[in-house]
């Protein structure tokens, strides 16, 4: 229990430091987020102390979002919420096969096209680690999803995404010559 | 951190395209695996006459294993003896198709039924999909959820800034800072969600790369850089000695939690036992000790003190489901996953409202924010009480949801008329459990369980209370 106080209070501390220093804008506020966050860091190597370096890090990364909407609840403006007017209910518009169309195209380019395309860079460029063959590998299992996610958001936020395309296209040609011939 | 107008405007876009495209199959992978964490329990509330303890007799329980091993029926390539822990203090006998919980002297108890539990989990797992090809769809939900995750950080430039906002005003107002105060206080574990969920489908996609460019399509190769191969073993019987690696396991990993054996190649003379122990302080599913079917020791799989990839490999699971910590963990778990999925419901939500008006959409999403929920009750009803399988009823049920919001009529009402039917079934699943089981098992050890679904009946009373107003909530 005291353990688990030596790492609760100094997180809450450390939450607490940065609600204020939200709430207060300007005033001694960029003293309070250092404050802050280097109470989280004490309470993360008192999570340590109490569960062991694995589970204390998950505890010290999860437990301040607690703290957190906690105090976001308790300081929600009690203001009255508006109910808006209700609304017209209307048949759906007929829909666009069109538009439809070019969807699931989309998606399945997104799923399929770039999902086999950043595959096969991770795979290529992990292999360029310095490690041992199977830390590269396991290495794989964070670099492609994460290459994967932000090519799709570069692939939908682009304004030329043929050009997107393109570049994942000859980079995944690339990985393939170097991996598979 | 300044962005760009153009940058926010085209992540805005990005995010909210992916995320309405995905909503509904992100949100039952969600809804799905934030009960799962509780999978043990939900087993044992599913059968709650099973005797439940933590001391047994190792060598009754040899002697009744080796019975159940013998029966020709019972033999199936992997057979299990599953022991008391914490979290399941029961013990039972398996094979691939079915198991049998036993006595504390290895005596016969009752069935194992676990089919509700394995189709919730198998929602989560797979959506129900062939196993192949549902592993790497909710996979690839792992991808798109971290690319919400990129694409929403760069959309809102003040989400930092805002971080304990949450203001008073229309609808849309308090469900984008009810969305963006989840969002970016849970990132951490949003971010472990995306990237443990997705580990499970893709990895087989990089050995299968990695297998292909430097093993000559030997995937075993690959996947023995990660997990231990078996011993080698000859002319094995079938009669098992379970005393000697319990005596083994006692003085060698005294703080160790015993989980389970496993007799693998039960089927043929190569057949050895595989004892799977939980490491305190440790993610790793599990440390393995190998016998031979003597019960002498023949090796140890090296997860607990092997190569980091092997040990990052093997706390993949644990730390994606949350039970590593006892009931701290679940907990933590469970609330963290209730806030994603909340996460979920309001991201969708704030799109509709921004609308001017109400149509087929609205009532969709309503069937399946509140539908899920209600098929997934009623598919207790029917696995749990009825015996009968659970999953038509669930598929049968979301269906039915949505074809009902065809009726043209405003989204609150179709809500309303979906959670009534939800405390209904809430209320038929709890009756008909404490009928048939009695009430001492649903307050024993369904408490839990029990206990969970009151509190939801209670929430879907206050919901439909609440929006029992004029004009409130037009949306999921």
């Amino acid at each position: 229990m005291m353990l688990f106080l030596m790492a609760a209070v100094p997180a809450l501390c450390g939450v607490g430091c940065l609600f204020h220093s939200w709430k207060s804008a300007r005033k001694h506020g960029r003293s309070l987020v250092i404050y802050g966050w280097l109470l989280l860091l004490l309470s993360l190597l008192s999570w340590i102390q109490l569960a062991g370096a694995e589970y204390g890090v998950v505890f010290a990364l999860l437990f301040p979002a607690f703290l957190a909407w906690l105090m976001i609840v308790f300081q929600r403006r009690k203001g009255r919420r508006k109910t808006s007017a209700p609304r017209t209910v209307q048949p759906m518009p007929a829909p666009s096969w069109q538009g439809i169309g070019r969807n699931i195209a989309r998606f399945l380019w997104l799923f399929a096209g770039l999902g086999v395309a950043m595959l096969l860079v991770s795979v290529a460029l992990v292999m360029q680690f310095p490690f041992a063959a199977n830390l590269n590998l396991a290495s794989a299992l964070l670099l492609f999803p994460l290459l994967w996610a932000a090519t799709v958001c570069w692939f939908l936020s682009s304004r030329n995404p043929w050009k997107v395309s393109l570049l994942s296209t000859v980079a995944a040609l690339v990985s393939s010559l170097w991996l598979l011939v | 951190m300044k962005y760009s107008r153009q940058l926010v405007k085209s992540s805005l876009s990005a995010h909210s395209w992916l995320g309405i495209g995905m909503a509904a199959v992100l949100y039952l992978i969600i809804l799905s695996g934030t009960l799962v964490v509780f999978h043990t329990h939900i087993e044992r509330w599913e059968q709650p006459l099973a005797a439940e303890f933590h001391e047994f007799d190792a060598a009754d329980v040899e002697t009744a294993f080796n019975e159940y091993l013998t029966t020709p029926d019972n033999l199936t390539p992997h057979m299990y003896l599953v022991f008391p822990s914490d979290a399941m203090p029961r013990i039972k006998f398996a094979n691939e198709q079915q198991g049998e919980y036993r006595n504390a002297d290895g005596s016969a108890g009752v069935p194992a039924y676990d089919d509700w539990a394995h189709q919730l989990s198998d929602l989560h797992y797979y959506l129900h999909l062939p196993t192949n090809i549902g592993i790497i769809l909710v996979s690839a939900m792992g991808v798109i959820l971290l690319a919400l995750i990129i694409s929403g950080l760069l959309a809102h430039p003040s989400i930092i800034k805002d971080a304990f906002a949450w203001r008073s005003g229309s609808e849309r107002i308090h469900f984008t800072d009810l969305h963006n105060r989840l969002s970016v206080w849970g990132l951490p574990f949003h971010l472990m969600m995306a990237f443990t969920g997705a580990y499970f489908g893709l990895a087989g996609l990089i050995i299968l790369i990695a297998a292909e460019a430097f093993h000559d399509g030997d995937r075993q190769a690959v996947t023995r850089q990660f997990f231990s191969g078996d011993p080698v073993v000859e002319a094995q019987p079938l009669q098992v000695n379970i005393q000697q690696p319990l005596q083994y396991l006692n003085a060698n990993v005294p703080d160790g939690q015993l989980l389970f054996m496993t007799i693998h190649e039960a089927d043929s003379e190569q057949r050895f036992q595989e004892y799977y122990v939980q490491q305190p302080g440790r993610l790793i599913y599990s440390e393995n000790y190998r016998f031979d079917m003597q019960g002498n020791f023949l090796n140890r799989a090296g997860y607990s003190d092997g190569d980091l990839a092997k040990q990052i490999v093997y706390s993949i699971y644990r730390l994606h489901f949350g039970n590593f910590a006892g009931m701290g963990s679940k907990l933590l778990y469970f609330v963290m996953g209730l806030a994603l999925t909340v996460v979920c419901v309001s991201g969708i939500n704030i799109w509709l409202n921004r609308r001017k008006h109400e149509d087929l959409l609205n009532r969709l999403w309503v069937a399946v924010v509140w539908g899920a929920p209600l098929a997934i009750t009623v598919s207790a009803i029917s696995g749990v009480l009825a015996r009968w399988p659970s999953v038509i009823p669930f598929w049968g049920v979301l269906l039915a949801a949505l074809v009902l919001a065809i009726i043209v009529q405003p989204a609150a009402r179709f809500r309303r008329q979906i959670q009534l039917a939800g405390i209904l079934a809430v209320f038929v699943l709890l009756a008909g459990y404490a009928i048939q089981f009695g009430l001492a098992a649903a307050f024993g050890a369904g408490l839990l369980l029990t206990c969970g679904l009151l509190v939801w009946a209670l929430v879907l009373g206050i919901f439909v209370i609440r929006s029992s107003g004029a004009g409130v909530g037009k949306t999921g």
